[in-house]
């Protein structure tokens, strides 16, 4: 009598993974509708790419030196976009308006005040995305030099940011 | 002779350039719907009380943080939505919109200032939606008061 095979992943397992995947996509539109709910949309564009960016870059990187050592997309992409958003939970959550200091995280502040910021945004995730990519394909040079490329970009145009107006006559 | 290249799963892919794809979608939206460059150069509800200065025209309501709207003289009569312990005000002096910076609030791009319980000015940015932007607005005010631990954000 011949035995069916047995599956890979069990019954629970699987629902477990969806369950992961339906939370990710509740959690995605509640970021958003929580920014859109603010007219803040800018600022959720800019803060978002840059936490996805980042978080595949630094994705690809580890996988590229790592040599082999897979770190999921998904996973990196909202560890990365949680970091971008800390002083937006700060400020709904524990009430504290913004402050300079929280370029910390990511740029926060300056983000804004530099260059082309949807642009540089869009020049993060795409390096960022791009490495984790290279990466995966084993291209472990190309993955480096793009996920570096990706922070460089973020700190150049943070860096060549102007400063928060702190007289009304700056503006 | 070996490859150097690393096998690895390959799952992600297609999640990764879906999303590159909507990044990009998100993108060509910001720049097509007229938002070519930053708002207000980047200070649009950027949320840092930086700003620490007098105004002639502007003082606080019985010593309490303020918050005073900026509008058009032709703009409906906008209605308060702040909670009671903070001052509301709304004007509509072009004088005064260019004195704070909002000069735009004479074309009806409301905008609104903060004041502490001293009157100073602390905070001021465009918002069109202000009227629904409460929560935000209440966060800055009871920074404002006295003895709050983030007064002095920048």
């Amino acid at each position: 009598m011949s035995r069916s095979p047995v599956p890979t992943r069990s019954v629970l397992t699987r629902s477990a993974v969806v369950a992961a995947y339906a939370g990710l996509a509740v959690l995605e539109v509640a970021i958003a509708v929580a920014y859109l709910g603010r007219g803040t949309w800018w600022h959720y564009l800019l803060h978002q790419m840059v936490g996805w960016g980042l978080g595949l870059a630094a994705g690809g990187a580890w996988t590229a030196l790592r040599r082999g050592a897979h770190v999921p997309p998904l996973a990196a992409a909202v560890a990365g976009q949680l970091v971008s958003i800390v002083p937006d939970l700060m400020f709904k959550y524990l009430r504290m308006p913004h402050t300079t200091a929280m370029d910390l995280w990511v740029g926060h502040i300056s983000l804004h005040r530099g260059p082309s910021p949807v642009l540089v945004a869009l020049g993060v995730v795409l390096l960022g995305g791009g490495g984790w990519l290279s990466a995966a394909y084993g291209r472990r040079r190309a993955a480096l030099v793009l996920a570096a490329g990706a922070a460089v970009l973020l700190a150049v145009a943070c860096l060549l940011a102007e400063a928060v107006p702190a007289r009304l006559a700056d503006y | 002779m070996t490859s150097r290249r690393t096998a690895l799963p390959r799952r992600g892919v297609p999640a990764v350039l879906a999303l590159l794809l909507a990044c990009a979608g998100l993108t060509a939206g910001w720049f097509a719907t007229g938002h070519a460059s930053a708002p207000d150069h980047g200070l649009l509800q950027l949320d840092v009380l930086s700003l620490s200065e007098r105004v002639p025209g502007l003082q606080a309501q019985d010593g309490r943080p303020t918050m005073v709207v900026l509008t058009c003289p032709s703009a409906v009569a906008p209605a308060r939505t702040l909670s009671p312990a903070y001052g509301f005000a709304v004007s509509t002096d072009p004088d005064l919109a260019r004195r704070v910076a909002l000069p735009g609030a004479t074309r009806c791009d409301d905008g609104y200032v903060l004041l502490d319980g001293a009157g100073l000015v602390r905070y001021r940015s465009y918002d069109p939606g202000w009227p629904r932007h409460t929560e935000e607005q209440e966060i800055l005010l009871e920074n404002l008061l006295p003895g709050a631990h983030a007064g002095h954000g920048a």
